[in-house]
């Protein structure tokens, strides 16, 4: 009783003092949320550019939102009351759901600049009497039509029909549908309103990017909605979406998760002395993980944090070894320093093969693997040095397992009959085709798979295609950035002849770079020849002498405007929006875009690219560059994984010839890889099986899967007394670390979290896997108390 | 004793609604009663337009066909060609000749939808739907005619579209005429029975 009392005494001191130290720390340590990090690094300028696209791009500030579940009428009322709020809120640099409509002073603004901005007035002979003469002619047809309002209005001052070209080409053919003066997803089952707006900070102002989400909910609250729902999507969701579904899920795990380990703890050994056992390590784990990060990385990344606690959960096996297998009437402190090789040895093996994480390039994973290895080894030390002090005497018993689990553990014991499952797992993965790489960076995302499904879906209602491939520009400023706009034009207008492409969209489509417009002012007709052309057109049409006098004035104003630049289209909202994702100012440096679409010859366009031999024109292929960026930090951390695992392989092998000599230490190395390396091999057939697509987390994973697993074949394989009491004991405490672990991960392969659930299956599968092997591959004899059957001791 | 006067007065009152009807001048509610009650129409139809800028007035001709609640087809036979039909919320324009067809909504530009309901809307006899659009005022001529004329509310559409004159007799519209800044359209309708 004195020895409880004075147990829980000295673990409330070290357990109050470890809080204080937490609490100390999570003041200074700043944690991070971006979801950057959890994107590979860049190996390419085009990877590069899509990256820092991905991470604060243009696109990265756009939202999409549909309103859905009322009738059209109310939908296209609240869309309307969202609209007009949103605009006016001055967040966002356009807002877009319904009549595309050219308010009227940008009508003028761009009616004046018709002959600078279209390339209709590049070509001089539409300005010659026999080309004029066909558009009079027309004219006057168009004038008998139906359209006659139109043609009257700009049919006189801009017979060239150069603003009429200039609208055409822009609006181009919609798939939205508009009713009541509101866009409406054409295909959708339901009626379905839809917004676009594009906010004015940059998608890495995270804090920002959650002001445009509340603006949008606010907006749609005071539209006083009824039973209408808003469905908001983008970047600036999927950031909040994703914290949050990593956070719940994380809760979820860590609530769950701790309930059922106390649970099984508890059942164990029937004593709370042994939950705040286990909390010590785990604690000093945290501790030291959380420091090392935060001094390597100068934060700490909110989900490494989350993966990190799970993972050091797996340090909790430390503490339950040690109490597990302490004999009857031995101190702690003797349990500690009998087992202590083992322990130092398993854990630094664990460590070793975390910190190769550290070097997969991931920024995510390196922190990962810091936090774990620190974490394991700071837990293993606590459980070391720190527990036999804190638990003097007696004071937790382990209870032996129940007798029908002893008896069937008893059996599987040196059954080598389970070490069938190697060639069988080899058999399915061989019929599977191998295990699957993953290449697609979304599967990459915490963004859970049904937010992207419909974020993908508004975009095809929004008539914003899946861009495949695009090409990046660079300059100093907006009018170097057009000019090279306009040379890609140029380089594309014969692979768009050719068929090799449909067409494409180009900033210098909406704002010709000053150069050119300069040199279709230089273009332009004179007066008097335009005059003379003019009559010889109009000749035995119905005209009187003045209907041209707008034109000719219009020609005349041309000819000494200044060219419009970026700078002058502020009363031009839907020019701007459509200029606003194709060429904008990044810290000083300007960015175009130049976005192809229909293509049919990937070669022949980036050759075309290519041909251009300008730096600061890339071709990115979005979908190659993407799986290529997936594909080598995949290889990289598979390298990497592999030299953790020799690394491993090599430090046992050390430790075990000091302690048995060359061959003896050859031959017990192997035995104790054959567990762990089987257990890879069973848990690559599971995740293949499963149909998971393996990419670095899963890598991450394996080798933690690993690094437990290595901590059951040591423990296991350690030889023991001859005393059937021990050997219980021993398979005893290392049962209990698998149920502790498999409550743990296999509950993680229930996370919505894509990442999450891959690394609880992972986990799962490959410790179930090792205890068995493990198991099987003991030392039987020393338990039943015969003699070792053909030597398979390895001692 | 009772039920017989209360008889007698409702026969009288029925003689001096009859008479009303016969003598008075047509009312803005009675004609648009009378236009809604007629579900089909057709009508052959002459149409000049004349602009500031040309020196003679274009003509034009063909058959409307109206059938309710929404369909109205204008198709122009001379000296062109051409298919003008509006459906619900949708336009169809086309010129065989030319191979041309173009289908929009009534809501892709703003003044395309006043401008259609100026027509559609008074053959529908749809009061709400005209004062929507437009400043409705209703003149009956003493010989039984009337005239509708059109002001359009919103500025936007005034600017291109000063007065829409609509002129009848009973429940058939027999003019169109349309002010613009633009011109001036004439349109003369003829029904057929």
């Amino acid at each position: 009783m004195s020895a409880a009392a004075s147990a829980w005494r000295r673990l409330g001191v070290a357990l109050l003092l470890l809080g204080l130290l937490a609490a100390g720390l999570f003041r200074v340590v700043p944690f991070r949320a971006e979801l950057s990090d959890l994107l590979p690094p860049a190996e390419t300028p085009a990877a590069r550019y899509l990256l820092q696209e991905l991470r604060g791009g243009a696109a990265t500030t756009l939202l999409l939102a549909g309103i859905e579940g009322a009738p059209e009428p109310e939908l296209a009322r609240i869309s309307r009351a969202v609209g007009d709020a949103l605009r006016a809120s001055e967040q966002f640099a356009f807002v877009g759901n319904g009549t595309q409509d050219l308010p009227p002073k940008e009508r003028d603004l761009l009616f004046r600049y018709r002959y600078l901005l279209s390339a209709a007035a590049e070509d001089p002979s539409r300005f010659t009497a026999p080309a004029l003469r066909q558009r009079l002619e027309s004219l006057i047809d168009g004038l008998r039509s139906a359209a006659s309002p139109v043609l009257a209005q700009f049919g006189f001052a801009d017979p060239a029909g150069a603003f009429l070209d200039l609208l055409r080409s822009w609006l181009g053919e919609s798939r939205v549908a508009l009713r009541d003066g509101v866009w409406f997803a054409a295909d959708a089952v339901a009626p379905r309103a839809l917004v676009v707006a594009r906010g004015r900070a940059p998608g890495t102002d995270l804090e920002a990017q959650a002001a445009m989400v509340a603006a949008f909910e606010t907006a749609f609250a005071a539209a006083d909605p009824g039973p209408a729902r808003l469905m908001l999507r983008g970047p600036g969701v999927f950031s909040a979406a994703a914290a949050a579904a990593v956070e719940a899920d994380v809760r979820m795990i860590s609530i769950l998760s701790g309930v059922l380990i106390a649970a099984f703890l508890l059942w164990r050994t029937r004593s709370l002395l042994m939950l705040a056992a286990v909390a010590v390590p785990l604690l000093v784990g945290m501790l030291a993980g959380t420091a090392l990060v935060f001094a390597a990385f100068g934060a700490v990344h909110g989900a490494a944090f989350g993966f990190g606690m799970t993972m050091l959960g797996v340090g909790a096996d430390y503490p339950m070894l040690l109490v597990g297998q302490r004999r009857p009437g031995e101190a702690l402190g003797a349990t500690a320093r009998r087992l202590g090789g083992t322990l130092g040895l398993s854990a630094l093996a664990a460590a070793l093969g975390l910190t190769a994480m550290l070097f997969s390039g991931f920024p995510l994973l390196a922190q990962l693997g810091l936090f774990g290895a620190a974490g394991l080894l700071a837990g293993a030390a606590a459980t070391r040095w720190l527990l036999p002090c804190l638990l003097p005497g007696e004071a937790i018993r382990a209870r032996p397992l129940p007798p029908p689990m002893i008896r069937a553990l008893r059996r599987l014991r040196g059954h080598h009959g389970t070490v069938l499952l190697l060639p069988l797992a080899a058999a399915a993965l061989l019929v599977l085709g191998g295990p699957r790489w993953n290449d697609d960076i979304n599967r990459l995302s915490p963004v859970p798979e049904r937010l992207r499904q419909e974020d993908a879906e508004l975009r095809r209602q929004l008539g914003a295609p899946d861009v495949g491939t695009l090409i990046a520009l660079r300059g100093a400023d907006a009018e170097a950035v057009l000019r090279r706009a306009e040379a890609v034009q140029r380089a594309l207008d014969p692979l768009v002849a050719a068929g090799a492409l449909a067409g494409f969209d180009s900033p210098a489509r909406y704002l010709p770079s000053a150069a050119t417009q300069r040199a279709r002012q230089a273009a332009l007709p004179g007066e008097e020849a335009l005059r003379a052309a003019l009559a010889e057109a109009a000749a035995g049409l119905p005209f009187r002498a003045t209907a041209f006098d707008r034109f000719l004035a219009g020609i005349a104003d041309s000819r000494t405007l200044p060219p419009l630049t970026i700078a002058d289209l502020a009363p031009a909202p839907t020019l701007s929006a459509r200029l606003g994702l194709l060429l904008s100012d990044r810290d000083g440096a300007w960015q175009g875009l130049v976005i192809p679409n229909g293509l049919r010859d990937l070669p022949a366009l980036s050759g075309a690219v290519a041909a251009l031999n300008d730096p600061d024109i890339l071709f990115v292929n979005i979908k190659g560059e993407t799986e290529g960026l997936v594909a080598a930090a995949t290889g990289r951390a598979l390298r990497w994984v592999a030299a953790g695992g020799a690394a491993v392989l090599l430090l046992l092998w050390l430790a075990l010839r000091r302690r048995l000599g060359w061959a003896a230490g050859l031959a017990a190395t192997a035995l104790t890889a054959l567990p762990i390396g089987g257990a890879l091999l069973v848990t690559l057939a599971g995740l293949t099986a499963l149909g998971q697509a393996l990419n670095p987390f899963h890598l991450a994973a394996l080798l933690l899967a690993a690094g437990v697993g290595l901590d059951y074949a040591l423990f296991l394989g350690v030889p023991v007394a001859e005393d059937a009491a021990e050997g219980d004991r021993n398979f005893g405490a290392v049962f209990n670390c698998t149920a502790t672990t498999l409550l743990t991960f296999g509950l993680l392969s229930f996370c919505a979290t894509p990442v999450l659930q891959g690394i609880g299956l992972c986990v799962s599968i490959g410790v179930a896997a090792a205890f068995l092997l493990a198991l099987a591959l003991a030392p039987r004899g020393v338990v039943t108390a015969r003699p070792p059957c053909n030597g398979s001791t390895g001692a | 004793m009772t039920h017989r006067r209360t008889l007698l007065a409702a026969a009288a009152g029925a003689l001096v609604a009859a008479t009303t009807r016969a003598q008075q001048p047509a009312t803005l509610d009675a004609v648009m009663a009378a236009l809604a009650a007629r579900r089909q129409g057709r009508a052959r139809f002459t149409e000049t337009k004349e602009f500031p800028e040309l020196s003679m007035p274009l003509p034009s001709s063909g058959t409307l066909s109206w059938s309710a609640p929404d369909r109205l087809e204008k198709h122009t036979t001379e000296p062109l060609e051409e298919i003008l039909r509006v459906e619900g919320d949708r336009l169809v324009f086309a010129r065989p000749a030319q191979n041309l067809r173009r289908e929009l909504g009534l809501d892709d530009q703003p003044e395309l939808r006043p401008l259609v309901e100026s027509v559609r809307a008074t053959l529908a006899g749809d009061l709400a739907v005209l004062r929507k659009h437009y400043e409705v005022r209703f003149a009956a001529q003493p010989d039984g005619g009337w005239r509708i004329e059109l002001t359009p509310r919103s500025m936007r559409v005034y600017a291109a579209l000063q007065s829409v004159a609509i002129g009848g007799r009973g429940d058939a519209v027999l003019s169109v005429v349309t002010r613009g800044n633009q011109g001036e359209t004439r349109m003369t309708i003829t029904p057929e029975p």
